[in-house]
């Protein structure tokens, strides 16, 4: 490794780590609060939950040094949620949610099927069932 | 640097009349990263995720400064199941406990 080689690859990782930073600090308020949009004498603001994430990654061969020797890569993906909107009028301000329905039935449905497994569960095991029933009388004579 | 970073973000005011409101939100960011030298080699990762969500209006006019919060119902729903889900389970468990007890002193 010669002297001239070092800040080089310091200089590869103070990027990599620059790159890192802003893609946290880059997050604000304008991600999640639209536009306002200008209805009669109503102002409407669209509001929404966003989350995004990232990866970054590089190395390096130093016994040759060239282009060829040197790789990187990275991935993102974001999700935004709509959440409802903002009305802002001469005389209030309120805020108007939405519920994702969808996201709500499947849940409920899932409670559903919970709830069943843990009553036939409970009856099972209240009505001693589980241990006189057909199946495990053959396998434990 | 901690791990998990939690911050407060106002964006700009809006004017409406004599009233200006402020939204604010708060800023979730998770951050990994590791760097390597060796003496033939250097590597380096980073991971991160960063989560945003409107917390409030800060309404200022001349009635004074109120803050409007901004609720994310369908969360709120999500952790009512959830919690329906964990009584079901616990009146289950009661239920087979008392049955037993019952069955035991006989």
């Amino acid at each position: 490794m010669t002297p001239e080689e070092k800040p080089v690859r310091k200089d590869h990782i103070d990027e990599l780590f620059t790159r890192l930073d802003e893609l946290q600090k880059s997050a604000n308020v304008n991600a999640v609060f639209g536009q306002p949009v200008q209805v009669g004498e109503k102002t409407v603001i669209p509001i929404a939950s966003v989350a995004y994430g990232f990866g970054l990654g590089f190395g390096e061969q130093e016994e040759q040094p060239s282009e060829a020797n040197v790789g990187g890569g990275g991935g993102a993906g974001a999700i935004a949620k709509p959440l409802g909107l903002v009305e802002i009028t001469p005389e209030s301000t309120r805020v108007e949610t939405v519920v994702d329905e969808q996201r709500v039935i499947r849940a409920g449905m899932l409670l559903g099927a919970w709830s069943i497994f843990w009553i036939a569960n409970a009856l099972i095991r209240i009505l001693g069932r589980s241990r006189n029933c057909a199946c495990c009388a053959k396998r434990n004579p | 640097m901690p791990l998990i970073q939690r911050r407060i973000v106002q964006g700009k005011p809006i004017r409406v009349g004599q009233r200006e409101v402020m939204p604010e939100a708060q800023v979730t960011s998770w951050l990994q990263r590791r760097a390597t030298i060796g003496m033939h080699h250097s590597s380096g990762w980073g991971v991160g995720r960063v989560s945003i969500r409107p917390l409030a209006l800060v309404e200022r006019g001349p009635m004074g400064t109120r803050r409007i919060p901004i609720r994310d119902e369908t969360m709120r729903m999500l952790a009512g199941l959830a919690a329906g889900a964990v009584f079901v389970w616990f009146l289950a468990e009661v239920a087979v406990r008392l049955a037993t007890n019952r069955g035991g002193r006989k």
